[in-house]
């Protein structure tokens, strides 16, 4: 059994128009979340952070269901500042086996002329093979890393081979927990503007501090790959003093000098220059929502990911 | 290493490197109505983070004063409560008269030695060079190698001949890459728009001339009045107020070649190539394809107006135009016989700012019971900042019947959060040294040289002052204007 595409279209038309009986914002992407019955209400937090942000169509997929063949839709909408409804479009598709997760099920729900992101939620393995039909009905597939990594069984360095099978299979992939990164990234990359580039050239090691262990993978992969060419000693720490995108970089050079950031809120870093400069910085949002929100604007690969993760092993 | 490996990638806004922003007028409306609150977002934004604001100015004020000014302009913005504070904390007070030199001695050595310095005159022009002669004279200036920036306002003179005197006097204390004129026209999202749409698409570039367009309209209507600013206005009018700078920028975007590339002179080599080949009108050009009016009293958004000539501080004779329009030729390959109509006055009916581009009918009517016009692409600047594309359409039912639909694209319902005010952006640019949406000296020149002949023929020829209704769309007769080309004016 498969639910009514054209009826689920239907009642969402119904919905917006009670939702925002005046004026609601363009939709901007359609959101496709594979999700396990079990995974589904974490996975709709994630999506919950773009409401205000974006107007988007969102697909919640939940195959293996327990409670069997359900289907339904709703509208939401949030008020921007000109009273204008950003409105979420829902349709919810459970099914006892796995044909929530089929395109021929979803496919036809999809926005035709707006960026689609499948948020996949189902492990590596499926997604090397792209099962249900992901690349040819996307644009982009969004995993988060860090979270993934966390359920995943086998290990950090088998992890890391799955996801890059899967972006050589030239499936446009984003790791929301590398996008989540930027404020850590920005925070060390200020460490070396201007003048201060040059000190690169005297980078003997480097010393990162983060909470998290596919983070961890990830800044030294990143580094590793910025500084190729250099022999520099990268050593990670997991800190639990650190929480989610927090951490630190020590750098050390070659004479014996050192320079550092480290992330005092979710909006500031602290800079300590090899000069002894000290500075305090506003950091890029990193927010899930924000995220999102960078995603649906601009759906396509971080090509430096890609070189971070093969140069993390 | 020359380049940070490590930025590369990082989608983040530019931003400037660590400056002092020295505000000249520090208690002037300019500064408290719109560079405080445009500074204070970028500071909220996180787009500035090393810098320093000192504010100067001849009122006894402490820097505690100072800053109390600046927590009531920013005060009812959001998160002013929260980050307010560490943001006054960097604010401080210079006082000085603007001909004293011990101040700006004193101004100098406040002034910190490892930072770019940004100079923002927010002060009448006849103050423009006592200020720069005296930062000259201290070294302010130039301060190689750091730099140094001047930003000044409208207007930039009052004729062609002021303009370069004002220049030469200028560009003899600071380079021309350090001179900042601005146009806040230019920092608003649409203007903007306007490159990206012509030169980020492929489809309109290709019908982006004289065989495709019939003519371009380009509308600056205003529903207030002369406001606080009778003194300025008398002297200026709207042909010097508006015209010369904001309506022949938009014009100069819309018109202008695509640029090699999108840097400030590449772009600004465009803009000025154009204004340099609007046709020059002579005398009778300038009877027959220039318009000039006054409003009289009348009723704007159900209030009774005065007219223009009980406004306080305006004379009771005064022959000061509030409303301009006139017809303008571009002697280019690509817009060769192409007019371009342009609009402006206060007290008019609504408040509107549009470039609109009208293409030619088809070269056949196929079905004669069309109500159709011409297709029009129009770029909303204000209010509903957006695009329309007109095109005609079947009226659906049996009927063969078509109307003109219309295709929006509103800044507002596309994107979630709204654009920033025009000073903001602006302001960032100067504090990075970003000149792309600055007027540059040959541009300004240029415009001057258009505008000259126009308000000396008014000024001394019988032009009649046509006089509008305020709440109206303008003087009638501007109507006959557009009819001499073919056109009619959009609907205020």
């Amino acid at each position: 059994m498969y639910p009514k595409t054209s009826e689920l279209e239907q009642e969402l038309v119904t919905r917006l128009k009670e939702n925002a009986p005046g004026n609601s914002r363009a939709m901007s992407a359609t959101i496709i979340a594979l999700s396990s019955k079990a995974d589904a209400d974490e996975v709709d937090r994630w999506i919950e952070a773009l409401m205000g942000r974006r107007p988007a169509r969102l697909l919640h997929l939940r195959g293996f269901s327990p409670d069997g063949l359900h289907s339904w839709s709703s509208a939401r909408c949030a008020l921007d500042s000109q009273d204008r409804g950003i409105c979420f479009e829902d349709v919810y598709i459970e099914t006892p086996d796995d044909a929530a997760y089929q395109g021929r099920v979803w496919g036809p729900l999809v926005l035709r002329e707006l960026p689609a992101i499948l948020l996949w939620t189902l492990g590596p393995e499926l997604l090397i093979s792209c099962e249900y039909d992901c690349s040819e009905r996307v644009d982009v597939t969004i995993i988060n890393g860090s979270w993934d990594l966390r359920r995943y069984k086998r290990g950090i360095a088998l992890y890391r081979e799955s996801i890059l099978g899967a972006l050589n299979a030239s499936n446009p992939l984003v790791d929301i927990t590398w996008e989540r990164l930027l404020p850590l990234r920005y925070a060390f990359s200020r460490l070396f503007d201007g003048d201060y580039a040059k000190d690169i050239d005297d980078l003997r090691s480097v010393s990162i501090h983060v909470s998290d262990p596919w983070i961890l993978l990830l800044l030294k992969g990143w580094i590793h790959d910025r500084t190729r060419g250099q022999t520099i000693h990268i050593d990670g720490h997991l800190e639990t003093t650190y929480t989610e995108f927090s951490g630190s970089i020590i750098c050390d050079f070659s004479d014996d000098t050192s320079a550092g950031m480290e992330i005092v809120t979710s909006k500031s870093a602290r800079l300590q220059y090899r000069d002894g400069k000290v500075l305090q910085i506003s950091l890029p949002e990193s927010s899930m929502g924000a995220t999102l929100e960078r995603i649906v604007d601009s759906p396509v690969m971080d090509a430096l990911y890609k070189r971070a993760l093969l140069a993390a092993s | 290493m020359e380049q940070n490996p490590f930025a590369e990638g990082l989608s983040v806004r530019r931003r400037p490197r660590p400056f002092t922003l020295l505000v000249f007028g520090a208690s002037g409306d300019l500064a408290n109505r719109k560079l405080y609150p445009a500074f204070f977002s970028l500071y909220k934004e996180g787009a500035i983070d090393d810098w320093s604001l000192i504010g100067f100015g001849r009122r006894p004020w402490s820097d505690a004063d100072y800053r109390q000014v600046i927590a009531t302009s920013i005060g009812k913005m959001p998160a002013a409560e929260t980050e307010g504070q560490a943001f006054l904390e960097r604010c401080c007070y210079v006082r000085g008269d603007i001909e004293e030199p011990e101040a700006y001695a004193r101004l100098a050595g406040t002034i910190s030695k490892e930072r770019d310095l940004i100079t923002y005159l927010a002060v009448p022009p006849e103050q423009y060079k006592p200020i720069i002669d005296q930062l000259y004279r201290v070294g302010l200036s130039n301060r190689s190698p750091l730099t140094s920036r001047l930003v000044v306002e409208k207007p930039f003179g009052r004729s062609g001949q002021e303009a370069e005197a004002l220049n030469n006097f200028i560009t003899e204390r600071y380079e021309e890459a350090s001179i900042f004129r601005i146009d806040h026209y230019l920092g608003k999202e649409t203007v903007q728009n306007i490159a990206v749409f012509r030169f980020g698409n492929g489809i309109f570039e290709p019908l982006w001339n004289n065989n495709y367009i019939h003519h371009v309209e380009i509308t600056v209507a205003e529903t207030v009045g002369v406001e606080k600013r009778a003194a300025y206005y008398e002297q200026s009018g709207a042909l010097r107020d508006m015209v010369q700078n904001h309506l022949l920028q938009l014009l100069a975007l819309v018109a202008m070649e695509p640029p090699t590339s999108f840097t400030s002179d590449m772009v600004r080599d465009e803009k000025v190539k154009i204004l340099r080949a609007l046709r020059p009108l002579s005398e009778l050009d300038i009877m027959a394809n220039t318009l000039r009016g006054q409003y009289k009293a009348g009723l704007i958004d159900g209030q009774v107006v005065p007219a223009y000539l009980d406004e306080p501080g305006v004379a009771s004779t005064s022959k000061t135009e509030t409303y301009a329009s006139l017809v303008a030729y571009i002697d280019s390959w690509r817009w060769y016989g192409v007019p371009f109509i342009l609009r402006t006055g206060k007290r008019l009916g609504r408040r509107v700012s549009e470039i609109a581009v009208h293409f030619k009918k088809p070269a056949m009517n196929l079905f004669p019971q069309a109500y159709g016009g011409a297709n029009q692409l129009v770029f909303r600047i204000q209010p509903d900042e957006g695009l329309t594309l007109y095109l005609n359409t079947k009226i659906p039912g049996l009927t063969d019947r078509s109307r003109t639909v219309s295709m929006d694209f509103l800044y507002g319902t596309g994107f979630g959060h709204p654009s920033p005010e025009a000073y903001e952006r602006l302001l960032l640019d100067a504090l990075i040294g970003d000149s792309t949406l600055y007027t540059r000296r040959d541009e300004v020149e240029a415009s001057w040289a258009f505008i000259d002949p126009i308000k000396k023929a008014w000024n001394v020829q019988a032009i009649p002052l046509h006089l509008y209704e305020a709440g109206s769309p303008g003087p009638i007769a501007a109507q006959g204007l557009a009819e001499r080309i073919g056109a009619h004016w959009r609907r205020l």
